[in-house]
């Protein structure tokens, strides 16, 4: 039929782009990281192929690349857990206990979710300042869980409405308080919302940037993708090889975390979005 | 344990206004008594049993464990379910899906105190009790909605609770198991002789079950009796009705006294009742009543011997076959009638004669008409 | 109200605590000072002031201000729309049954994993003007005489932000909108296809209305979303050239970076303001849509 053979040519055709459109810039980051010369595409130069970047970047203490990666990966971490484990609490008790004015704090929470970054920054920059948090990663830590929380509540309250009424009840009779309900009962059975929950708000903190920018000033504090973006070389040249194979080192736990729990991390965002 | 509830009344407040779900109920239930809620879907007694679990808080009323008040809304009295020891059995089982089998029924023992010891075997005896030795290390994923169903009974009793819960156990199953489970159910019930609140839409399961039943509608209790009273002395067409499959036939008649005899009118026909049925009739506060007549006290074997020489002239309408009896749905006049027979030979469309058992029928008074039947 | 007892609305609320404290804190808190700040002058070394709407005044005033607002506009209102026929057209791909679609759906997970300000370094390097892929592939295909120079101009820059940003957030529209495909029962599919109606119709029929909702939920959260592009810009033009691209968040932290956070804030409140606009417009427009069918 010739509708079908359409289609077929027009998904096949889609199919090509998508994947093209999706990792050609990814490929081109892996592609100059191994690169000995990144203007090698301009003819003048050959290719030159080394793993010299990626010994440069973990092996130069001055680069800080290392330290950068430690930062990122400690405080998205234990950003992600703690918001997790906030809105655990939340979620259970937006959705089991009919407390008067739920509907407030959950239209609040979507409210949130709207507010530009810019709205919170000097402020906070102040209080920082304050506390003498600048470049410390409680600085990081104690903003990217307020900035992560809508989001885990929204997906948690999506997940945890969906368990049947009935465990809590038997629960309930079986003894339980209801920390311990949450604790035996609704975590254990949510784990997967739990889980995509979790990896959600990690991913969503590794990616932050303007909270970092602002409140870190070297490498003590710095996150990988503030460290990436004022990589500078020595000599005023920006070294290329040098940034692309940073990339692809601190980009690297993510793509693993994406691609084996994709079904998780896609149900968490479609949870988190769709049902607003 | 004798359970007593005292004018018990629950309120649900939402945006759209108060919802009675329980309005004044009062009942004594036995020790070690098997007791029906029985009533439509939304009739209000699946929050009774909350009320009694201590899930839900009564808004006024009392309830007494033998002499323990615990629950009362007006001396602000409230123990959890924890401290009442009850135990529930849900239509969902709601067992614990992360927990094997033995996890789910050991459970409440956890729970209850902390590094409790003797639960392996508190555990296998009440396994070994409902005969699912052999399923302990399973996940409730992998078990058979009548296996489920069983787990759920093992983790409720298996801390010996003062009251036992049971909030529609046995819908969940197919026809064949729930009969089993039945008869599987009250033995049980005798054997631990736990007082039983046992909640149920399906009038055949409660009556079969039932030391006594309570019929709720709405929120309120209808009638508390026995199965047999239920059946044969309903306090009104509601519970006549809901009792009994085929449903009895309710026809609003007028009557008319006679030198002290009463007829009543079927269709174009007038009927004498017996002497016995005078006492009611006279109560009656217009001239109509509601005649309610089950379908197996009408008699319409054309050679019947034991008609009482009262006949109607009815015209089949309807032949449902069950096998061993037969539904019949008739037409006299323009009243339509239900009737049950053993015998088979009748057609659509028969012309046959009819005889109502008329000591054998109900008399109610006929509701008042318009919005506000029944609140 | 349910009839809670003292003690366990206690617990409730305890529940929530955590939660209303950070969020009360390092969100609410903040947002609040923003507005207050914005009537103060506020800079680092000078005594505060309170000055009343003289930082708007100021912003009226400021062609800066008005360009990164016509930026930030124009932004939303290019690449928003791209975005969503990008999306639309992956989600509907990714919901047929392809071969490898679980591959497929890996694939366009890995633009919305990766953090904005590096993939933004990569593209920089795309759009390099010598030696950057972008040019490499226009002379290969003969597409362009000239090389571009794409992050020297201002169209040329605009365009690389646009297309940049496109990479990166079209993945999480094509997510979503997957979602809201994949509840449309195929039963509906199934009958049209009975009646008769062709590829384009069951689209126009079937498809968008009952898409619709999720198409505008995808809507709200990438205009809310591009409305405060900040990272992107940074990181590939710095604003530039000659402040072409800056975008309001951009013009604003620049304000906090120099320490005056009295204009910096009032910079904040209009973005924050044009975006509950934005999204009461939305809310508005669902449930009219709602109403609709």
């Amino acid at each position: 039929m010739n509708e079908e053979r359409m289609q077929r040519l027009l998904t096949l055709a889609t199919s090509g782009f998508l994947i093209v459109f999706c990792l050609a810039p990814f490929v081109f980051m892996a592609v100059i990281s191994l690169s000995g010369s990144p203007e090698f595409l301009s003819g003048q130069t050959a290719f030159n192929a080394t793993f010299g970047h990626y010994r440069a970047i973990i092996t130069t203490p001055s680069l800080h690349f290392i330290d950068y990666l430690r930062n990122s990966l400690a405080v998205s971490a234990v950003s992600a857990a703690v918001s997790t484990l906030i809105a655990a609490l939340a979620a259970y008790s937006l959705t089991r206990l009919e407390l008067p004015g739920r509907v407030l704090i959950l239209f609040l929470i979507l409210c949130v979710t709207m507010f530009p970054q810019i709205s919170l920054i000097g402020f906070l920059f102040k209080l920082m300042t304050w506390l003498g948090w600048i470049n410390t990663y409680g600085a990081l830590i104690f903003p990217y869980v307020a900035w992560v929380l809508p989001l885990s509540v929204w997906i948690l309250v999506s997940y945890f409405a969906q368990l049947p009424r009935e465990l809590d009840k038997a629960a309930l009779i079986d003894g339980c308080t209801r920390w311990q309900i949450l604790r035996k009962v609704i975590a254990p059975v949510a784990l997967p919302g739990i889980l995509s929950t979790a990896l959600l708000s990690f991913i969503f903190a590794f990616n932050e940037f303007m909270f970092a920018l602002l409140f870190t000033t070297d490498h003590r504090a710095r996150t990988v993708p503030v460290g990436i973006a004022l990589f500078q070389g020595l000599h005023g040249e920006i070294p290329w090889g040098n940034i692309m194979a940073a990339s692809i080192v601190s980009i690297v736990p993510l793509l693993i975390l994406a691609v084996a729990f994709q079904r998780h991390i896609i149900q968490g965002l479609t949870r988190g979005a769709v049902k607003g | 344990m004798i359970l007593t509830l005292a004018g018990l009344t629950k309120m649900f407040s939402s945006l759209r206004g108060d919802i009675l779900a329980v309005d004044d109920v009062s009942l004594v239930i036995h020790d070690r008594e098997l007791f029906v809620l029985l009533g439509p879907s939304g009739c209000g007694k699946s929050t009774i049993l909350n009320l009694i679990a201590g899930l839900e808080r009564p808004t006024t009323g009392e309830i007494r464990f033998d002499d323990v008040i615990v629950a009362s809304g007006r001396r602000k009295v409230f123990l959890s379910p924890k401290e009442r020891n009850v135990a529930m059995v849900f239509q969902s089982y709601a067992l614990y899906p992360h927990l094997s089998v033995f996890e789910n029924i050991a459970f409440p023992l956890r729970i209850g105190k902390q590094g409790a010891t003797g639960v392996e075997e508190t555990v296998g005896e009440v396994a070994a009790m409902l005969e699912i030795s052999d399923l302990l290390r399973a996940r409730p994923a992998e078990l058979s909605g009548g296996q489920r169903q069983r787990v759920a009974i093992a983790r409720a009793i298996v801390r010996h609770p003062k009251v036992f819960l049971l909030d529609e156990p046995l819908s969940n199953l197919d026809a064949r198991l729930r009969l089993a489970m039945r008869g599987e159910l009250k033995n049980l019930q005798r054997r631990l002789g736990i007082t039983t609140v046992y909640v149920t839409h399906d009038q055949v399961e409660a009556m079969s079950l039932a030391d006594r039943i309570a019929v709720v509608r709405q929120g309120r209790i209808e009638q508390v009796g026995t199965p047999d009273e239920l059946y044969n002395k309903p306090a009104n067409p509601f519970v006549a009705t809901f009792i009994g499959s085929p449903a009895i036939n309710l026809l609003e008649t007028a009557f008319a006294e006679e030198n002290g005899v009463f007829f009543v009118v079927v269709g174009d026909q007038k009927l004498r009742m017996p002497d016995e049925k005078s006492e009611e009739l006279r109560r009656l506060s217009r001239n109509v009543c509601l005649l309610g007549i089950r379908p197996e006290h009408i008699h319409l074997d054309r050679l019947d011997r034991r008609l009482s020489g009262q006949r109607l002239k009815g015209r089949v309408r309807a032949v449902e076959p069950l096998g061993r009896e037969t539904i019949l749905h008739l037409e006299i006049d323009d009243s339509r009638l239900t009737a049950m027979t053993s015998g088979g030979e009748l057609k659509q469309g028969d012309t046959i004669e009819v005889d109502l058992d008329l000591k054998r029928a109900h008399i109610f008074e006929v509701p008042a008409q318009g919005p506000r039947a029944r609140q | 109200m349910r009839g809670h007892t003292l003690s366990e609305l206690r617990e409730g609320y305890s529940f929530m605590l955590p939660l209303i404290v950070f969020l009360g804190c390092f969100v609410l808190l903040p947002v609040v000072g923003t507005f207050v700040t914005s009537v103060y002058q506020d800079v680092t070394f000078l005594e505060r002031k309170f000055i009343l709407f003289q930082n708007y005044r100021r912003l009226i005033g400021d062609a800066d201000f008005w360009r990164a607002l016509r930026f930030t506009l124009l932004f939303v209102a290019v690449s928003v729309p791209l975005e969503m026929l990008l999306g639309l057209s992956f989600a509907l791909l990714l919901n047929q049954s392809v071969p490898l679609r679980g591959l497929l759906r890996c694939c366009v997970l890995i633009p919305w994993a990766i953090p904005a300000a590096i993939s933004g370094r990569t593209w920089e390097l795309i759009y390099n003007y010598n030696y950057g892929l972008a040019n490499f592939l226009l002379a290969r295909f003969g597409l362009s005489d000239e090389p571009i120079n794409w992050l020297g101009s201002s169209a040329g820059a605009f365009a690389s932000v646009v297309l940049s940003d496109a990479w990166k957030t079209t993945p999480f529209i094509a997510i979503i909108l997957l979602a809201g495909l994949s509840v449309i029962p195929s039963e509906l599919y199934r009958q049209a296809k009975v009646d008769g109606a062709n590829f384009l119709y069951r689209f126009y029929r079937i498809t968008v209305p009952l898409l619709k909702p999720t198409i505008i939920v995808a809507l709200l959260f990438r205009t809310i979303d591009a409305l405060r592009i900040f990272d992107l810009i940074y990181v590939l033009t710095h604003g530039g050239p000659g402040g072409a691209t800056t975008s309001l968040s951009l013009y604003g932290y620049r304000y906090f970076l120099v320490g005056d956070f009295g204009y910096g804030s009032s910079i904040s409140v209009t973005l924050f303001v044009i975006a509950l606009v934005l999204a009461l417009i939305y809310v508005r427009l669902s449930r009219w849509s709602t109403e609709l069918t």
